[in-house]
């Protein structure tokens, strides 16, 4: 038996995915950014130099300098303390609305992947209609629905990211019930509620993760694009869509309101977008 | 004949398919007594494995139905059971262990969780208490440092390791019954003798009877104390293990004798059974073995021959049996 135990153990190791992570550069600046960004929000009320809701009609459209070094907009307010906590309502709306769309979509996903048959037909369908929808207009119109404000915005966005979820999980679920494992595990006689939960579940969290992390990079540009369009966080509480939306009608006589936000969206979304890329790469078994 | 643990009867298995429906399983009979090992042999195809997820209650359906006959474990009727009843028989009274270890395990879970996932389930036991069985049962299963491969992952074990552990996992609520579905096929020969040897020790250690699936003959003579062959969904021959091998009874037994390798007889080349195995969408009326015997004639185009005792406890699907050797 000893001898079993020295040419048996063989064993296979690979770096750990995040080490793998760290070894792409696109990713480890987009972790970057995200942390920073992140790191903004939580510590708004610190970092902001002025009240982002105070005004001052002696500041009305100054451009930056070194007591506000973003500049002021139309009513005197100071753009980097609007920038700083608009990058809360931007993350919470990125973050939030990812987290309703997986909330409602890995349970369904596992329903539709799991049980196949006539359910998994028909949530297949209703996924195939909501998806053949572009996806910012089926925002637009759920978050019109429900009405305006940064809540609402969330919830429409979350609602019509769900979908990509649901067919997601389902394919993969598709991939791994026909593993041996799980067979192993219906033989060791597990109730299938438990072999979709425990065996079934771990095995996609990576394609979920990678999913979810390209998904807030779309929400926080959906959110971006409800507050430009009034659909989202209202005024005067500041968030990146809405300055933008502002600073459209001074384009040309200040055109420092629009670049901030419009650098900070670009920035935030690029990030997440490279990290999506980094992990997916990361979390590929054929990679090594 | 006294209580079986199980018995099974006229058992009929059919898959649909976009070609039609065919019978994987079809009347298939025998009967497997307490702490003995019942070897069931056949190419692939001819409807081991499906036997065995009829047993088990796990024959996937769609597209597959058992449409017919009977299984009796421990007097208890499965065709029909809830699936409620079938859960608590699964992995507590009836293991199954699979071809693939490389595969059957969840790489999500370590070796102990997965292990002890049974015991937790059905027995209702502590945590700890799981623990400590499942090391037990690592032991048992001649795992070396069990408290050390508790904590593995599955990819950290080799295919004998893993085949040890999946072995491990069959046992952990003392089965009446284990299926070992071609255990020993996806690893290497001396790894198999291994595996082999540990069935027929834990086998006479807890008294369970054991179903071994094998396309192996050697695999059949040195475990198996009854046989049964199969053939395109059919038995065709069934015989305790030593009279089967003296005196094979069936064309398709005794092709698949002589295609294995042997030392005490001077051969240039392995007999192979010519032709291949018929479509069972479509099966020819007649033996379905017909086509590819060389003993075949006219009368075995007419009927598919019925199992028909050839020897006391010795039965053949064939017309021609008992063969009169020449």
């Amino acid at each position: 038996m000893v001898a079993v135990a020295a040419t048996e153990d063989v064993l296979i190791q690979r770096p750990s995915a995040f080490r793998r992570l760290l070894r792409r550069k696109g990713a480890v600046v987009g972790l970057v950014v995200v942390v920073v960004f992140v790191t903004i929000a939580l510590l708004a009320p610190w970092l902001a130099p002025y009240d982002p809701i105070a005004t001052n009609f002696l500041l009305v459209r100054k451009a930056p300098s070194a007591l506000h070094w973003l500049g002021t907009d139309e009513i005197g307010r100071d753009l980097a303390s609007r920038l700083i906590y608009g990058a809360r309502a931007s993350l919470q709306a990125g973050v939030i609305s990812v987290m309703i769309a997986i909330a409602f979509g890995v349970p369904l996903g596992l329903l539709s992947g799991y049980s196949k048959g006539w359910v998994d037909s028909l949530m297949m369908r209703i996924v195939d209609a909501f998806l053949a929808c572009p996806f910012l207009i089926l925002a637009i119109a759920m978050a019109a629905f429900l009405g305006p404000s940064l809540t609402n915005a969330m919830i429409a966005i979350g609602l019509t990211q769900m979908p990509i979820f649901v067919r997601l999980i389902r394919g993969q679920v598709l991939a791994v019930t026909v593993e041996d494992y799980v067979e192993a595990a219906r033989a060791l006689g597990n109730p299938h509620l438990r072999i979709a939960v425990r065996h079934v579940l771990p095995n996609i969290v990576a394609p979920v993760l990678v999913q979810a992390t390209l998904a807030i990079a779309q929400a926080t540009l959906a959110e971006a694009a409800l507050s430009f369009l009034g659909l989202g966080q209202q005024p005067p509480e500041p968030s990146w869509g809405s300055m933008l939306n502002v600073a459209r009608q001074f384009i040309s006589q200040a055109p420092w309101m629009a670049w901030w936000p419009g650098l900070a969206i670009a920035t935030v979304v690029l990030a997440f977008n490279l990290l999506g890329d980094g992990l997916r790469d990361a979390l590929d078994p054929k990679e090594v | 004949m006294s209580a079986s643990l199980l018995a099974v009867g006229a058992l009929s298995t059919e898959f649909k398919t976009d070609q039609g429906r065919f019978r994987a399983v079809d009347e298939v009979s025998f009967s497997l007594e307490k702490g003995r090992t019942l070897g069931i042999v056949g190419e692939s195809g001819c409807g081991k494995s499906v036997t065995a997820l009829s047993i088990m209650g796990l024959v996937p359906s769609p597209p597959g139905y058992i449409v017919g006959g009977s299984i009796r474990f421990e007097g208890e009727e499965l065709i029909g059971l809830t699936t409620e009843r079938y859960q608590s028989l699964r992995g507590n009274r009836m293991g199954m262990i699979f071809q693939e270890p490389m595969t059957s395990l969840n790489p999500a879970f370590t070796v102990g969780d997965q292990i002890g996932e049974a015991i937790i389930r059905h027995e209702q036991v502590s945590q700890a208490e799981s623990k400590r069985r499942t090391i037990e049962l690592l032991r048992r299963v001649r795992i070396p440092s069990p408290e050390k491969r508790y904590d593995d992952y599955p990819h950290k074990l080799s295919g004998g390791m893993r085949q040890r552990a999946m072995i491990a996992m069959a046992l952990s609520c003392s089965p009446d019954l284990l299926i070992a579905d071609e255990p020993t096929t996806a690893l290497d020969v001396t790894i198999q003798a291994q595996i082999l040897e540990l069935l027929a020790e834990l086998r006479a250690e807890t008294g369970m009877a054991i179903m071994l699936i094998t396309h192996d003959l050697g695999v059949i003579a040195e475990m198996a104390d009854e046989v049964v062959v199969m053939y395109a969904g059919r038995v065709i021959e069934r015989a305790p293990a030593a009279a089967l091998f003296a005196s094979p009874q069936h064309p398709y037994t005794i092709g698949l004798m002589g295609s294995i390798p042997r030392l005490d007889l001077e051969q240039d080349r392995l007999a192979a059974i010519e032709g291949q195995v018929p479509n069972l969408v479509s099966l020819p009326k007649g033996c379905r073995f017909r086509a590819r015997c060389p003993f075949a004639v006219a009368a075995c185009a007419e009927s598919d021959p019925p199992l028909i005792e050839v020897a006391a406890g010795h039965e053949a699907a064939c017309l021609r049996a008992p063969l009169e050797v020449a």
